[in-house]
């Protein structure tokens, strides 16, 4: 099978890569034949995604058109996904601002008043004032902000309401508001395929006790990927909820989805191959990595985090919840997916600076699990990148390092709980209970900027599949030992040190692969004896 | 006083309540009432009555140790559903305050000993407490809880916080969105 044009294969006259680690870019030279697997290049993005917004509310896929369900008098609430995504902020306006405008002036139109928008965080921390009229646009923000434009509350009392139980037992309770909706409407942003579908509502609206039947160990070491929705066992019991509440309160569910246009100018050349850098763009890596390593930490991120993401809206519609998310589905996965033959024994990830969990904050040791194990391990379709007991080398300083507003609870799991036991199983019996009913946390969550108290938890379940299929993780560029030690990490001084670590408990000759994020990228493993079928066949 | 309130809160306490030397024991319990209603409750953060609501919800026992006078702090636990109140008490003679403390003070490194031993007389491992407080001189208390907080902490104790990654909270908000 002729490799992708998105995976490189290295020879003697292959540069050195430039990859992030953390809010840093590192030169490393890797060996002759590792397969550098990059993102691809940006898809067109929409000529008039205005228009493309108005088609999909009139023309929706597996319902009726939105003016349909509409009345004088009706009860409307309008669910919007959270700034965990796109990661970074795109360019205003964005998209979900677009969405809720022309939904709203559906909803003008037909003398539909009882309106309210709700940012449906679940226990992701509260988003700030300035960040929800960024997301929706000043005119939205002045006539609903506070009292109905607000954050999802999971502690508010009286605030949830339950459904009902799924055939599996799970009660389903979601926020009061949008379950005595007469229509509850949807706005997505699905930026990588575990995004959208029945989760949004099933996660985003959802109160604990519907939460933890799905966000637990066992259902993530059920989960071959869950950014594969077919091998997930975490998607299965989502929609399963999602259906549940489907059938109580009719949703009209609208996906968008983007390019991979991560980087504008001056700083495209980062999403480059570098052997296919010009000269100018060669010195400006150059010049990027040095001035980088030289500049406070808090500097290099907010170089990073304050210039938002060009990206391109690829992709907008509207109906039917799964319909709309396989449609949706299919296009995220054309932009992401590149194929490659065979796993690898030993895989690279360079960790950058972000992560759904810490816009506007540094990416603690706790978020490191979940990128290496989690995020990172699971950007593949089918088989994992890395072979069952393969070594991953990640790039991070892994400074020990905590935002105290958003993450306070984060310390306590990191500093207390995991140096006690790192399994997950022994952390969700003993712990997760006392945390979940914690008062202090719970007030940082309801009228601070923290993460509700359960979610450190639920970050170190979200690696469980990872941890239960990779033998080793060797950490390179780490300023300390004590966090790679409580997270059960080698630490290696160079990517030299780190390979040679790799070699001795990897088969003679081994095969590596560096995943070139950022921009995102997924990988779908093709079997060798697969490829040459499919290579035969055509 | 002022130097005192920032360098011993003990002697704070005893110069404070000093001014109560003669007064009537009921005269007490009707100014007690008055500040109550005119100075402490409208001064309880909204968040407040939230977080006292979240601990007994989570079956916990809710004490209030404080400097004050437990006739004035009676009527706050009342109010806010505490179960047990350890406060300073004035020392009376034939129905008249003498403006002295009954022992021991409430104050500084004294409160960590009094929760710790309420904490034991009722079967609770300090490591498992929690433990809220605004002032630096609460610093010996907040030690000895498993989970300190710090709530509206004054300039030093915020310091404090911030070296030894203690959670700060914010109390002025009760919910994340006003009602209309």
């Amino acid at each position: 099978m002729a490799a992708h044009p998105c995976v490189v294969t290295l020879d003697h006259r292959s540069k050195p890569r430039v990859l992030f680690s953390g809010d840093q870019l590192v030169e490393v030279d890797l060996p002759v034949g590792t397969r550098v697997v990059y993102p691809k290049p940006p898809m067109a993005g929409l000529p008039d995604v205005d228009a493309a917004i108005r088609y999909a509310v009139d023309h929706p896929l597996g319902d009726d058109p939105l003016h349909s369900k509409l009345k004088p008098g009706m009860r409307v609430t309008i669910a919007v996904d959270d700034l965990s995504m796109p990661l970074p902020q795109m360019r205003t306006p964005d998209v979900r601002q677009r969405i809720v405008e022309i939904v709203l002036e559906r909803l003008d139109g037909y003398g539909v008043t009882d309106v309210e928008i709700i940012i449906a965080t679940a226990f992701h921390r509260p988003m700030t004032a300035a960040e929800i009229e960024r997301m929706l646009g000043a005119r939205v923000f002045k006539r609903f902000w506070p009292h109905r434009l607000y954050n999802h509350d999971n502690e508010e009392p009286g605030g949830l309401v339950e459904l009902g139980r799924t055939p599996s037992g799970v009660p389903v309770e979601i926020n009061r508001r949008a379950a005595e909706s007469d229509l509850l409407i949807y706005v997505n942003l699905t930026f990588v395929p575990m995004n959208g579908g029945y989760k949004s509502v099933g996660t985003g609206l959802a109160g604990y006790r519907t939460i933890r039947a799905h966000h637990n160990p066992s259902t993530i070491r059920s989960t071959r990927s869950y950014m594969d929705p077919k091998t997930s066992a975490l998607n299965d019991k989502m929609v399963e909820v999602g259906k549940l509440i489907h059938e109580k309160v009719p949703i009209f569910q609208i996906e968008s989805t983007l390019n991979t246009r991560m980087f504008g100018e001056p700083l495209t050349f980062l999403a480059k191959n570098e052997d296919e850098l010009t000269t100018t763009e060669s010195r400006a890596m150059k010049a990027l990595v040095r001035s980088l390593a030289y500049l406070p930490q808090a500097a290099r991120q907010a170089i990073f985090e304050r210039v938002p993401a060009p990206y391109d809206v690829i992709g907008v519609w509207a109906g039917e919840v799964q319909a709309v998310h396989d449609a949706c589905l299919a296009v995220v996965e054309k932009q992401l997916i590149v194929p490659i033959e065979g796993q690898a024994d030993i895989v690279i990830f360079p960790v950058p600076y972000i992560s759904p969990y810490n816009v506007g904050a540094y990416l603690n040791p706790l978020l490191l699990s979940v990128m290496i194990e989690g995020y990172l391990f699971n950007l593949s379709k089918g088989a994992p990148l890395v072979k069952k007991g393969g070594t991953i080398i990640a790039l991070h300083p892994a400074s020990d390092k905590f935002d105290r507003e958003q993450h306070a609870p984060y310390i306590e799991f990191f500093h207390k709980l995991l140096p006690q036991t790192r399994d997950a199983m022994e952390l969700h019996k003993r712990f997760e209970a006392s945390f979940a009913k914690n008062a202090g946390y719970i007030q940082m969550y309801r009228t601070g900027k923290g993460y509700h108290p359960v979610h450190p938890f639920y970050m170190w379940y979200w690696g469980e599949n990872g941890r239960q299929h990779i033998g080793r993780v060797i950490l390179v560029g780490a300023d300390n030992e004590y966090v790679p030690k409580v997270l059960g990490y080698e630490t290696a001084r160079t990517m030299e040190d780190a390979l040679r670590m790799a070699r001795d408990t990897a088969p003679p000759d081994p095969s590596i692969t560096a995943l070139r994020i950022c921009p995102m990228v997924m990988t779908e493993v093709i079997e060798p004896k697969q490829a040459k079928n499919d290579e035969d066949a055509s | 006083m002022a130097w005192a309130e920032v360098r011993d809160r003990r002697l704070f306490n005893e110069l404070l309540f000093s001014h109560y030397a003669g007064m009537s024991e009921d005269r007490v319990m009707v100014l007690a009432e008055e500040v109550f209603d005119e100075v402490i409750a409208p001064r309880i953060y909204p968040g407040t009555p939230d977080l006292v609501r979240k601990c007994k919800a989570a079956g916990q026992r809710v004490v209030f140790i404080t400097g004050s006078l437990d006739v004035t702090m009676q009527r706050l636990a009342k109010e806010l559903g505490a179960d047990h109140v350890i406060a300073n008490r004035l020392e009376f003679k034939s129905r008249r305050a003498t403006g002295k403390l009954v022992r021991p003070v409430v104050a500084g490194p004294t409160k960590a000993r009094l929760i710790s031993d309420d904490a034991r007389e009722h079967g609770h491992d300090l490591a498992e407490c929690f433990g809220y407080s605004d002032s630096y001189s609460d610093v010996p208390m907040l030690s000895v809880v498993g989970h300190p907080y710090c709530v509206h902490p004054d300039a030093k104790l915020a310091r404090l916080a911030r070296a030894y990654q203690w959670p700060i909270l914010d109390l002025k908000r009760a919910a994340r969105h006003p009602s209309p």
